[in-house]
């Protein structure tokens, strides 16, 4: 074997991710006092948080005295199909005002209203308008102000790192291997207690609003050291991805077009949302909205390009320009001018409800770990709602944090990590290595990327927004050859670990395959709608699946187990 | 089939040139996932938000100009030389090395430093908001010639750094004394040097023009203290 450690690393505590929970929490452990060290596959400030555009949902009562954090409670909870798990709902909706003070310390400006406080609009499902804003490029913005504050605080960040294996000792998380991915070099980082805040894998699919890093490494690596899963089977589509040009499909349109006043048509100029949602329209929850685009185009009431029209044409340009400002620019670049015509719109994976199944402190059944925001599942339940998974990540992150830093200061020693299973985790990365000067022959594709493709393909056509069992034993057969591809028959395209991107690609797709066969295992057994889960053979929310959660875990062997739960006895 | 002919700079003295099949509305970046797929599966470079143009990383030098990859619409019938961005050592192909810069950017303290007063109306919240847009991309760095010119061990900011003291300047909760940090950190080099090229402003994905909205900033702020 050529691969080997070339150095430990000591450390209290260990985040692994660099997005809106990870900052979070590294700053919140930072101020305790606590040695911290961040670990993050891309460079500081790219994190999918960037990406999120819309805002983040907070009841600020000294802004509007009729918000209560309650209110935001119960749209939570309504809009995720009674799923969530109430502890974590409820600490995000109450924690929320606290945090986004927090985050104006830290450096963000929330764009304010003609009193110069901070102003608040609609997003999907909510009774009061919840949102808080910066243009429509709120997760640039906090991501700016969080990485300001790692810099003011000198929080070490191990950018384009990748970690490859979680450890645990005596059944306790003890830390993790992390490869540079610049100089190939592999270091064991020894951690009193680690946080998971790797966000989630929207790269299972081949129609995603995500950035390339969601290759749902957290919920793997959380899976191989014992840890449960919740809510798999719960994907979010977000109602409004690009179609056209044919390079930027998926790509998100926000929310907040539609927060704004934007309107749904479909060919024939009918505005469809009358029919399957009178009362909310165009901000019904975004399962719903996603499902009714999704049936308008099946029903043939589509556009040429398989899509509906979204419309702001009806809008003052002014508005659009100061309010809009990201979807002007990236439509314009595709020759829509936004102002004068209508967007064509599809569904495009967007979120991945569940999660690393944790309580209200971010710990989960694994002592020692702990997780924070996408990763994990409970707070949003079945669905969603926009503007949440920003206020989940700056709440969870703190609460994470604080558990985290709590359990490293009480655990007296830093426990050796046992030589056997480092040495199995190396041999897993160096299979992929010698094999690139060894190739198969030729049967299949050696490289992660053409195996990359047919996972993508069979998540979005076979565990897309309506589903059957048919079709879900089909993606489950794809999964079992795939999980034999990625953990056999993959290789890198070059043996040298240097700048290996190829090798770093087989690492994720066995992440996402990991991943994957847990979201068709929980869709499968959930013979119910609900959420957004949605099962054509079963259209219905069934009274027996009411407030059930599906928990799954791997058991000694690393096969599927699970327990349904029942949410109103926890 | 139409194609894209690309030259990829991997270092100093090797141009290696591609053929990338088009697709309508394909993108630089595009071109590059297609290389890196095929032909050349070691190419070096950068990229997570995919055409959303936020996340700052995938700046490249395009027929001279630095420009995010996403954003690059490519033309059937233009040839494109690819390369890193000027100003900076090169980890390999189009990855640069941020590690000098980023130390020069934290000196100026690009964080809100306690000890100013609350927002007060939308006008104070807006009067920063240009600069707060800023992704860091670090194309203005990359054509500043006042930015270049700079000696390794000069105490001066780079271009970034100004764009970083004047938001901070202009935001009232800021407690520090950014233009007199400004004048520590070579405002006057910039006042006085800046040819005037507006490139900082060309290539910025936010238009922002560092001598106008930030070096002015800086410099009436000194004025007015």
């Amino acid at each position: 074997m050529s691969l080997s450690i070339a150095r430990e690393y000591m450390i209290d505590v260990l985040v692994v991710g660099a997005g809106g929970a990870g900052l979070r929490a590294a700053i919140e452990i930072a101020q305790e006092g606590v040695s911290v060290l961040v670990v993050s596959k891309e460079l500081l400030g790219a994190a999918h948080t960037c990406m999120a555009e819309g805002g983040l949902n907070v009841a600020l009562t000294e802004v509007n005295p009729a918000n209560h954090p309650e209110i935001h409670l119960q749209d939570t909870l309504a809009g995720g199909a009674y799923l969530n798990r109430g502890s974590l709902a409820h600490a995000m909706a109450y924690e929320a005002p606290d945090r986004v003070h927090d985050l104006e310390r830290f450096g963000v400006i929330f764009d304010r209203d003609d009193h110069g406080h901070i102003a608040q609009r609609f997003s999907g499902k909510q009774t009061h308008p919840h949102t808080v804003f910066v243009g429509d490029y709120t997760g640039q913005a906090i991501m700016a102000a969080l990485v300001e504050q790692a810099r003011r605080l000198q929080i070490g960040v191990w950018s384009e790192h990748f970690v490859s294996t979680l450890f645990k000792t005596n059944g306790i998380a003890s830390g993790a291997l992390v490869i540079d991915q610049h100089s190939g070099e592999l270091t064991l980082v020894r951690a009193r207690a680690v946080i998971l805040c790797t966000g989630g894998g929207g790269r299972m699919y081949s129609v995603t609003t995500n950035a390339a890093s969601n290759t749902a490494d957290g919920y793997a690596l959380a899976l191989q050291i014992g840890a449960e899963l919740v809510d798999m089977e719960m994907i979010q589509f977000h109602p409004t991805g690009m179609i056209l040009p044919s390079a930027m499909r998926g790509k998100l349109v926000t929310e907040s077009v539609r927060g704004e006043g934007g309107r749904l048509f479909n060919r024939d100029g009918e505005r469809f949302m009358e029919r399957y949602n009178p009362q909310r329209l165009e901000l019904a929850g975004r399962d719903e909205v996603a499902r009714a685009i999704f049936s308008e185009v099946q029903a043939g009431r589509g556009t040429d390009q398989g899509g509906v029209y979204l419309s702001v044409a009806h809008l003052p340009a002014e508005l659009i320009e100061q309010r809009l400002p990201t979807m002007l620019t990236q439509f314009l670049a595709a020759g829509v001018d936004i102002r004068k015509a209508p967007m064509q719109i599809h569904p495009s994976m967007h979120h991945m409800m569940g999660g690393i199944r944790i309580d209200e402190w971010g710990a989960c059944n694994v002592p020692g770990l702990f997780a924070a925001g996408e990763v994990t599942g409970g707070d949003h339940g079945g669905n969603r709602l926009g503007g949440n998974a920003l206020a989940s990540c700056q709440v969870m992150g703190k609460r994470a944090a604080i558990s985290a830093a709590k359990f490293a200061a009480e655990r007296l020693d830093l426990p050796a990590i046992d030589l056997a299973q480092v040495k199995r985790a190396l041999e897993i990365l160096d299979q992929y290595l010698q094999k690139a000067d060894s190739p198969n022959s030729g049967e299949w594709p050696d490289t992660a990327h053409g195996v990359l493709g047919q996972l993508q393909t069979t998540m979005w056509q076979k565990v897309g927004i309506m589903r059957t069992e048919s079709e879900l034993l089909a993606a489950k057969e794809m999964l079992d050859y795939l999980n034999w591809v990625s953990h056999d028959e993959l290789c890198a395209a070059s043996s040298d670990p240097r700048f290996n991107r190829s090798w770093i690609d087989c690492l994720e797709l066995r992440n996402m395959v990991i991943t994957a066969q847990v979201v068709v295992y929980a869709a499968l057994l959930r013979q119910d709608s609900r959420g957004a889960h949605f099962r054509r053979d079963f259209p219905h929310a069934m009274p027996d699946w009411e407030r059930r959660n599906i928990v799954v875990r791997h058991d000694q062997q690393g096969d599927l187990v699970h327990e349904i739960i029942n949410q109103s006895e926890l | 089939m139409t194609t894209i002919s690309l030259t990829i700079r991997r270092d100093l003295n090797t141009l290696q040139p591609f053929s990338v099949a088009f697709r309508e509305g394909m993108s630089l970046l595009d071109a590059l996932k297609a290389i890196s797929a095929d032909d050349a599966t070691d190419l070096a470079y950068r990229w997570e938000c995919g055409g959303q143009r936020i996340c700052g990383v995938c700046t490249v030098k395009v027929n001279g100009t630095p420009m995010l990859s996403c954003a690059v619409a490519l033309q059937p019938g233009t040839d494109y030389l690819v390369e890193p961005l000027d100003g900076f050592a090169v980890a390999k192909d189009l990855v640069i090395d941020l590690s000098v810069r980023l130390e020069r950017l934290n000196k100026v303290q690009p964080y809100l430093i306690d000890g100013g007063r609350p927002i007060q109306s939308r006008a104070e919240a807006e009067a920063s908001k240009l600069l707060r847009s800023c992704i860091e991309c670090w194309a203005c760095v990359s054509v500043c010639p006042v930015s270049l010119n700079l000696a390794p061990e000069s105490a001066a900011a780079d271009a970034l750094g100004m764009v970083k003291l004047a938001r901070f300047a202009l935001d009232p909760r800021d407690g520090a004394n950014r233009a007199e940090m400004a004048t520590n950190a070579g405002l006057d080099i910039y006042a006085e040097t800046c040819p005037g090229c507006r490139r900082c402003a060309d290539v910025c994905p936010k238009s922002i023009d560092v001598y106008l909205h930030a070096v002015q900033v800086l410099e009436a702020a000194n004025d007015n203290a």
